[in-house]
């Protein structure tokens, strides 16, 4: 079963981005599948527990805006 | 003058039969007394014997009782065990194949799976924080 090519390459882009280029990183996740997603859920748990609300309000932020930009191209003019 | 004197025999009788009449009676007492005494104790190990005999009958049937209880408690031990072996095979079998359908999972999607498993720790660490640090 294989996902829809745009999503997946979406997700490993996002991860390339955040990933340094020298790490190659898919090859390490293939190599080592239980150890990398136990990494990346211990990252995620520190991150949030650090920085979650305030990842949470930027996200918000982000989506509002994009949502709004999105929604003044397609009627015209800036509405909202 | 002749009237008033009684014949020698008659006190000599009388005086006779006093000693012997006073041991007869004491040896019958004695006698009887050894037979009481005799019939008491042949009684009392009678009993004796007959406590023994059912406190070894008695002994008997518990250790029988507890031999039976122990051999059902070890057959119902070993076959709980057996249980708990075969559910114990079946959960790790279970575990090996949701194991191998994570890391095929994994290999096909690296980039999806490594997103998602840091969105669930994400995720979890802002329940518990907020949990925490109120």
């Amino acid at each position: 079963m294989e996902a829809a090519p745009s999503q997946q390459s979406m997700a490993d882009e996002l991860v390339d981005e955040l990933v340094p280029r020298e790490v190659d990183w898919q090859r390490l996740v293939r190599s080592y599948p239980l150890t990398s997603l136990a990494l990346a859920a211990f990252g995620g748990f520190v991150l949030g527990r650090s920085r979650g609300r305030e990842m949470v309000a930027a996200l918000s932020a982000f989506a509002a805006d994009t949502l709004t930009d999105n929604l003044n191209e397609y009627l015209g003019k800036d509405v909202v | 003058m002749s009237d008033n004197v009684k014949p020698i025999d008659d006190g000599k009788g009388k005086a006779g039969a006093g000693p012997e009449a006073g041991k007869a009676p004491g040896g019958e007492r004695l006698e009887r007394a050894r037979e009481k005494f005799s019939q008491v104790t042949a009684g009392v190990g009678d009993k004796v014997k007959g406590l023994g005999e059912s406190a070894g009958r008695a002994s008997q049937q518990v250790r029988a009782g507890a031999e039976r209880t122990g051999a059902v408690a070890r057959e119902k031990y070993d076959v709980a065990s057996e249980k708990v072996r075969v559910g114990y095979d079946k959960a790790r079998k279970d575990f090996d194949h949701l194991t191998q359908d994570v890391n095929e999972y994994v290999r096909d999607n690296p980039g999806r799976s490594v997103l998602i498993a840091a969105g669930i720790g994400f995720v979890l660490g802002m329940l518990l924080r907020g949990g925490g640090r109120r």
